[in-house]
């Protein structure tokens, strides 16, 4: 048997290449699998291009409307033409000023219930599974209870009793969305807090909050950047249900359901424009920010 | 000594099962020294590691011992939470073992070494770039104002170590603790990492304790080093001593572990000890080539015993090792 001795690692190894030949290519992120997304598929194009329409629509609709959206001209029931290309309604208001009037209300409210449900879902799921204890178990439990409640039910119950306010819509949405977000951001939590980075953020002095917020934070963004496009859609079909069963927001408010819902007696009697119009406006809206949050979701998928 | 383990243990609770990771560990570190624990897999490393620091994982404990750095109590003090913080990370730097892993892949790899820098010091954003700049350029990052902005999936493994390394020393503390700092390397990157670790620690002027499973990476480096076993810290010695006359069957076993198979005549077979049900007498009995029935191998279990000034032995046959080891390298 040889000697025991010390082996020397690396003594007879050739210089070291140029440090510079040291860096490897970084696979794209996300960002960039959403950017490359949308610039090689037709799909998301569409997507971006009806929700960019929306949103400019959201700002510019009720200023854009050739005719008064609240108030009748002299022809009732009218199909389309040349002068009203979508018609006029049984008041006699032009329905084409009425659909792109409409996201002002519709899209609003859907985005700022949307931001709200995300901001405050994430927050709870963030710091109460972070900071864990009997504290963040009850807010997590609370949300859970939440979620538990018959979605539209309790949506028209508090809209009805407090007066069809569109704060109180925008409100119910967000509440009614927040426990998604809340589940969706501690799971990510739990899968990101046993990572090594934690550790040695830990080990180096950060408190907990400045972990939470600077280490456990951005690597759980993605996922809920891709849920949040599902939500504008999901609270622009529940802003319309709710105006449609006569619980949201109040005609003559230019509004997609409450249109649809006044139309609709006429669609019988052959009058099908005043219900048409804004469904298919409607479905396209929805359509649109549905494949965004897909094109966002199948990118975290290729990201892997 | 300036910084102090003594008889530190931690527990782990699996299914409501107790196993001791690190058992009474005692070890020392002076200033400037460079101290190795070497250990098989398994044996409590990197539980050791973090509990010096007063850290465990989520389903683990430290059960008893005390952390001492210079004058102040890490571990069985009383020492409040935002004072122990502000020793982790500025007055002990922790390398942990999976450098890519321990980075924060969504940041920026030299704003996460100013973040470390700007929560010790307090320092402004320029002076904290300019922090991690130089601990970049001080662990031999060419170019560190360009590196500065990448991501850490862009670097190397070897320099996404190197970029570890310079966020454990961004505050210049008394002891940089290194966990298996370069074994997920290949060979010729490992000694270049270490090299610029052992550098970058005298520049700063940091004790450094070096913790890996390779006793040669660690042999051109170490002063002294510490052997631990299932937990235990089962033989002490400087370097050059260990080396020379180890008196431990698991020190035998990791030096004869850098030779051929066909020459290893001591190695530990079998799997490290159930710790759940430690058995009566020496935990390594199972797998010793020493094991004696005459001796109390099996019956009681060995102290740490001196055998020289300065070499400790645990070990009930720690002679005949010695001598047995001694004719083999002969």
């Amino acid at each position: 048997m040889t000697t025991i001795e010390p082996v020397q690692p690396g003594l007879d190894v050739a210089e070291p290449p140029a440090p510079a030949t040291e860096v490897i290519l970084g696979y794209p992120s996300l960002w960039r699998h959403v950017v490359h997304s949308f610039r090689r598929e037709l799909l998301p194009k569409v997507g971006l291009l009806i929700v960019v329409a929306v949103v400019f629509l959201a700002i510019f609709g009720p200023i854009l409307a050739p005719f008064n959206t609240r108030a009748a001209t002299n022809l009732v029931n009218a199909p389309p033409s040349a002068a009203h290309w979508f018609g006029t309604d049984g008041s006699g208001i032009d329905v084409f000023s009425r659909v792109i009037a409409a996201p002002r209300i519709d899209v609003t409210i859907a985005l700022l219930a949307t931001a709200l449900a995300l901001v405050i879902g994430s927050a709870i799921g963030l710091f109460a599974t972070f900071y864990g204890g009997r504290a963040g178990s009850l807010a997590i439990r609370g949300t859970d209870t939440l979620q538990a409640f018959p979605a539209l039910i309790f949506a028209i119950i508090v809209v009805v009793l407090t007066g069809h306010g569109i704060d109180v819509i925008i409100l119910v949405i967000a509440i009614l969305n927040m426990p998604l977000y809340a589940r969706l951001m501690r799971s990510e939590v739990v899968r990101i807090r046993e990572r090594s980075f934690i550790e040695a953020a830990r080990a180096s002095g950060m408190t907990d909050f400045a972990i939470a917020w600077r280490q456990v934070l951005p690597n759980a963004i993605a996922p809920i950047a891709a849920q949040m496009s599902v939500t504008i859609g999901w609270s622009i079909i529940a802003t319309a249900g709710l105006s449609f069963l006569g619980a949201g927001v109040l005609p003559p408010t230019p509004e997609w359901g409450s249109m649809i819902s006044a139309g609709s007696s006429g669609i019988m009697l052959g009058q099908w424009w005043p219900s048409v119009f804004p469904g298919i406006a409607m479905a396209l809206t929805v359509f649109g920010f549905a494949i965004i949050g897909d094109t966002i979701q199948s990118a975290l998928g290729r990201e892997g | 000594m300036l910084f102090e383990v003594a008889e530190l243990s931690v527990e782990y609770t699996v299914l409501d099962e107790v196993r001791r990771a690190v058992n009474s560990v005692s070890l020392g570190v002076a200033s400037g020294e460079v101290v190795g624990v070497v250990g098989e897999s398994g044996s409590g490393k990197s539980t050791l590691a973090l509990a010096t620091l007063g850290l465990t994982r989520r389903n683990a404990r430290i059960t008893a011992g005390s952390v001492r750095l210079g004058d102040r109590q890490l571990v069985g003090g009383q020492l409040p939470d935002s004072e122990l913080r502000q020793i982790r990370g500025r007055r002990i730097g922790l390398i942990t073992q999976n450098a890519r892993g321990s980075l924060n892949p969504t940041v920026r790899v030299g704003k996460q070494i100013a973040t470390v820098f700007a929560t010790h010091t307090g320092a402004r954003p320029r002076a904290a770039r300019d922090a991690a700049i130089d601990a970049l350029r001080l662990v031999g990052i060419n170019d560190p104002e360009r590196r500065f902005d990448a991501y850490p999936h862009e670097l190397s493994g070897g320099m996404a170590q190197r970029a570890v390394i310079a966020m454990a020393t961004v505050c210049r503390p008394d002891v940089v603790i290194a966990d298996e700092a370069t074994s997920r390397l290949d060979v010729t990157i490992q000694a270049q990492i270490l090299d610029d670790l052992q550098r970058t620690v005298q520049e700063v002027g940091s004790s450094l304790l070096l913790i890996t499973q390779d006793l040669g990476v660690i042999a051109n480096y170490a002063d002294r080093l510490y052997v631990m076993n299932a937990g235990e810290v089962v033989e002490t010695a400087p370097t050059a001593e260990l080396f020379g006359s180890p008196g431990h069957p698991a020190s035998v076993s990791l030096l004869e572990s850098q030779l051929d198979p066909a020459e290893q005549e001591f190695r530990l077979r079998g799997l490290p000890v159930d710790t759940r049900a430690l058995p009566a007498g020496c935990w390594l009995q199972a797998r010793c080539p020493f094991v004696d029935s005459e001796a109390d191998c099996t019956t009681v279990h060995p102290p740490l015993a001196d055998v020289e000034p300065g070499h400790q032995v645990r070990c009930h046959r720690a002679s005949v090792v010695a001598s047995r080891a001694a004719e083999l390298a002969r």
